[in-house]
């Protein structure tokens, strides 16, 4: 141990100057002892990420210039923007890999959006929202029945994302009756796809299940 | 097995106080305290493990996870296995659900000490401290088979197992007082060049409890009512007089509520009072306790404690905040929790003295208790005394050790004899 004469304390961890005042301490005669590992701190994940950041913003913004000042048939900085989104998004929702039900969602969105984003700036051909977002829909909910029937004892986490994934393939019926979608076979499959399996899973959860849907709709 | 199935359909709303902690907590705002044992022996992982579960599936409501509703989290019980790990990152960080199993503890050893790091939503200090002792009992039981030690029990046997699960805020509530907000004033706000995010300096010092006992005896005012007018002075001193003339400088100290009301429950039950000094002019320590007693004379009352929970239990159970989704609702009480930390320039945190069964002291070394540091609180200290030693830790985000130093040599100066220990930043 080192004693401070300014401070009037004993330093347990024997450094040779105080962690109050800096001034240098005198031996004393019990031994040093250290109750916290040394750790030293490192920043460079952190720099990293910074350092992408405002490589993303140039890039956005020097495409967005470019395509501002220069004529072309596509808005291809908006693509840019859109898969810059993306990848951000992909990267600070990435620990939910975890939750294969949750990041199959977010997928779906984002990936939706993406793609909506191409199309308009490719000049609106309407394959995005006529042929991709409906069987994107059917892709996601037979991912999540397949790891139902793989992973049994996961059966309550998917299937909130089974419900969420089946409404929003229900619903995606009004993009064809508001006539924003100008295909409309593959929203009715989607449509009658998606009602099938949530009552599917309505009429097979079991009471632990909807004793799942209790606790996340408790108020 | 039946135990198990009961496990699965096993769920808990979160307590008045764990749902606030759980939406407001972040990065930047942990909420994760930490207590630790030192024992005179080093730590043993795989016997710390086995202790770890035998703790858990004695005491299960620390069994649990936190999950996501539409309108408000919830726990359920977590079935994955707890990890033990060497301490290696800075005390009071996040506890990252998806490296954690989970849980919302962190056990971790370093040496002859093991730390438990407890998110706030899980429960109080009383709490954990409880859950500490029993895992401390189970540790050394294992490392010792032939030994006859005496139980650290969690559960007295009058109790029904319910009690130690219930939400007391919502118990206890009563509608006899009259309703009011106790949003306080802006206080003081410690100010000065911070350390680099997620770096947290520690410096804990031990004392002998008789010196410090003695000394505030001497004054006239309990161990918390004079350490909390030395930190006062010490804050005051190392604003550099920045203090004087403006808001007051304001303590929150929390307070156990198990002592007002009947309650053994192992989830949050506590509440707090702010403790405000204002110098309009220079003050002498004795004019800083006197204020410093008759606050704590004034908040310390039932009726004072009553207000407050009123006031909590009654937001919660408004109808309208109820069916708030849950992102609004975090939103919302992040801006209440703004301003209400907008009122208090530090925190100070007593846990008490730590009793043990006769036979398991002589094992222990020391007890400490480390509070995380918020944006608004850069610094905050707590204190916590086993077997005649007072330990009081500092836990800073500031590069300056100015107030630590003024507390510390003050204490020095008074004849207390301090021994140091610091996490070398």
């Amino acid at each position: 141990m080192r004693y401070c004469k300014r401070c009037g304390v004993h330093l347990c961890d024997g450094s040779d100057t105080c962690v109050l005042c800096g001034s240098k301490t005198r031996p004393d005669d019990s031994a040093p002892f250290s109750d916290y590992p040394v750790l030293r701190y490192s920043n460079r994940f952190r720099s990293v990420v910074r350092l992408l950041a405002m490589l993303s913003v140039l890039i956005v913004g020097v495409s967005l210039y470019i395509d501002y000042h220069f004529d072309s048939d596509t808005i291809w900085s908006f693509i840019v923007l859109g898969a810059t989104t993306y990848g951000w998004t992909a990267f600070s929702t990435r620990k939910s890999r975890k939750n294969i039900g949750l990041m199959i969602f977010i997928q779906l969105i984002a990936i939706s959006l993406l793609g909506y984003i191409i199309d308009i700036s490719t000049g609106n051909h309407g394959w995005m929202l006529g042929y991709c977002l409906p069987f994107m829909i059917i892709a996601a909910q037979g991912l999540i029945v397949s790891l139902l029937i793989v992973r049994p004892m996961l059966y309550r986490e998917f299937l909130l994302y089974e419900w969420m994934i089946g409404i929003l393939g229900v619903l995606s019926i009004l993009l064809m009756v508001f006539d924003v979608a100008k295909v409309h076979w593959p929203y009715i499959t989607v449509c009658i796809y998606s009602a099938i399996l949530l009552v599917g899973t309505v009429l097979l959860a079991d009471r632990k299940a909807k004793n799942e849907l209790v606790k996340r709709f408790h108020f | 097995m039946e135990n198990r199935n009961y496990r699965e359909y096993y769920w808990k709303r979160l307590d008045n106080a764990a749902k606030g902690f759980a939406a407001i907590s972040d990065t930047n705002n942990t909420n994760v305290y930490r207590l630790s044992v030192k024992l005179k022996d080093p730590i043993k992982p795989a016997a710390l493990q086995a202790a770890m579960e035998r703790t858990l599936s004695e005491i299960p409501s620390f069994n649990i996870k936190q999950r996501k509703g539409l309108f408000w989290y919830y726990f359920e019980s977590n079935f994955a296995r707890p990890i033990i790990s060497e301490e290696k990152t800075f005390p009071c960080l996040r506890i990252d659900r998806w490296a954690n199993n989970g849980f919302l503890f962190r056990t971790s050893y370093f040496g002859s000490k093991v730390n438990l790091e407890v998110f706030h939503a899980l429960t109080d200090g009383t709490g954990a401290l409880m859950f500490l002792k029993r895992l401390l009992y189970n540790y050394l039981s294992i490392l010792y088979p032939d030994r006859k030690l005496s139980e650290c029990a969690v559960f007295e046997p009058t109790c029904h197992p319910n009690e130690y699960d219930e939400d007391s805020f919502l118990k206890n509530y009563s509608r006899s007082q009259k309703k009011a907000s106790h949003t306080a004033p802006a206080a003081y706000r410690l100010r000065g060049a911070l350390l680099e995010k997620k770096v947290t300096r520690v410096i804990t010092g031990v004392m002998p409890v008789g010196e410090v006992v003695a000394r505030a005896k001497a004054c006239g005012a309990t161990v918390t009512e004079y350490l909390s007018a030395v930190l006062i002075r010490s804050i005051y001193l190392g604003s550099g007089a920045r203090a004087k003339g403006g808001p007051p400088i304001v303590l929150c100290i929390p307070v156990n509520l198990r002592s007002f009301y009947p309650s053994h429950t192992l989830s949050n039950f506590f509440s707090y009072l702010n403790i405000g000094v204002e110098f309009s002019r220079e003050l002498t320590f004795e004019e800083i306790l006197e204020q410093v007693r008759a606050e704590f004379a004034r908040q310390l009352r039932r009726e004072e404690m009553e207000l407050k929970l009123r006031y909590n239990v009654e937001a919660e159970n408004n109808l309208a905040i109820r069916f708030l989704p849950l992102t609004l609702k975090k939103l919302g009480l992040r801006l209440i929790h703004r301003r209400g930390e907008r009122g208090q320039s530090c925190a100070l945190s007593n846990l008490g003295i730590v009793e043990l069964p006769e036979d398991l002291r002589p094992f222990v070394e020391r007890f400490d208790v480390l509070m995380s540091i918020s944006s608004l609180k850069p610094l905050k200290a707590a204190v916590v005394s086993y077997n005649g030693r007072l330990t009081f830790t500092f836990t800073s985000a500031l590069v300056s050790t100015d107030i630590q130093q003024y507390f510390f040599s003050y204490l020095s100066g008074e004849g207390i004899s301090v021994e140091l220990i610091s996490n070398y930043i």
